[in-house]
């Protein structure tokens, strides 16, 4: 159904908007878009192009329409991977390599669809080589290594790295249940409280020492606004309850507050260890009878 | 017969190296953005055209 759009400066929209902020604090761009969409299209038009050619040409045209939509599908979440794995600052490569494993699909579903047309195997291989190479050269391949930073420890990292991908699920699973709200500024307000989360997330991954600080802040209150989002979503889907969209505000408030205070003293520390080491160098040089000044 | 195989053979090899070097060479920052450079965007659009051709018969054996 139709709904009338309300933004900040709308007639009906002005008095909501007074109180928060719902916009994002930066948009942000799906990775997918429409060319990964675009390339389910060639494989409708082969679905209904082989209606009409025989039995053969039918089960061929078919077979290829069902491999290219694989590749297309493959394609589309090996970008969000890549996307995912281009975000963060420790991240372990795709466990598989989707966006490949699309150009051998768009190659393999090229035969298939050639021979359905009644070509050789000469014509549909050079076509299946084409089209896979195209399609490697359009979306590139996936991240091959692993990423990490320099100067600290592996076993930390991959702490930091479980931890991260659990709160990731959580702000995921978030975000689903508050579409189910069907309310905009709603999702707008989830996305911003989750831009504050990804901050944390960063600055621990930027030193995996804060990760013993921030473990409940990532792991215990993250279920909990998950739990909570998921509660008013369904009570706000069913009947609209200002009351309760007006507490759910407030809590989301509150924890972008606690979460943005604690990631400034995470920080904050790791600045004191900075100002910590530049003393002992410092010392050091000293005793050495360098002078910095 | 044996002439078009190896033609099949260099076509497939060559097509297949610079596909592999052009996809890692573009993995740069504009990748990183999610953004196509012209030479991907050239790719894309003839990856779109061969598929639509020979789902619609366009590109035939000759």
């Amino acid at each position: 159904m139709a709904k009338r759009y309300g933004g900040t400066y709308s007639p009906t929209g002005k008095v909501e908007a007074d109180n928060v902020d719902p916009r994002p604090f930066q948009a942000q761009v799906s990775p997918t878009g429409a060319r990964s969409n675009l390339l389910f299209v060639p494989g409708l038009i082969l679905a209904f192009t082989s209606f009409g050619g025989g039995p053969e040409a039918l089960a061929l045209g078919l077979a290829g329409a069902g491999t290219w939509t694989l590749a297309a599908w493959l394609t589309r979440e090996g970008l969000k991977a890549e996307a995912a794995y281009h975000a963060r600052k420790v991240a372990r490569r795709p466990a598989l390599p989707r966006k490949m494993l699309g150009s051998l699909l768009v190659g393999a579903g090229t035969v298939l669809a050639s021979l359905s047309g009644d070509m050789g195997l000469t014509a549909s291989g050079l076509y299946a080589v084409i089209g896979a190479a195209l399609h490697m050269t359009a979306f590139g391949i996936d991240p091959l290594k692993n990423k990490s930073l320099e100067g600290v420890d592996e076993f930390q990292q991959d702490r930091v790295a479980r931890v991260v991908d659990e709160a990731e699920a959580h702000l995921q699973s978030m975000m689903g249940a508050i579409r189910r709200a069907q309310d905009p500024r709603l999702e707008a307000r989830v996305e911003r409280f989750q831009q504050q989360v990804r901050e944390m997330l960063r600055t621990v991954e930027e030193d995996p020492r804060d990760l013993t600080a921030a473990r409940r802040y990532l792991g215990v209150y993250l279920m909990g606004a998950r739990d909570a989002t998921i509660k008013f979503a369904d009570i706000y889907a069913r009947d609209r309850d200002a009351g309760a969209k007006s507490d759910y505000m407030m809590l989301l408030t509150d924890l972008e507050e606690n979460y943005t205070a604690k990631t400034r003293k995470l920080l904050k520390d790791s600045n004191s260890d900075l100002a910590v080491e530049i003393d002992v160098l410092r010392d050091r040089l000293q005793r050495e009878g360098v002078r910095l000044d | 017969m044996a002439r078009l195989i190896m033609l099949l053979a260099l076509v497939a090899v060559v097509v297949a190296v610079g596909a592999i070097a052009v996809a890692v060479w573009s993995s740069g920052d504009g990748a990183r953005e999610g953004k196509l450079n012209n030479v991907q965007k050239v790719a894309y659009l003839c990856l779109f055209a061969v598929m639509t051709g020979v789902a619609t018969g366009f590109l035939g054996a000759e």
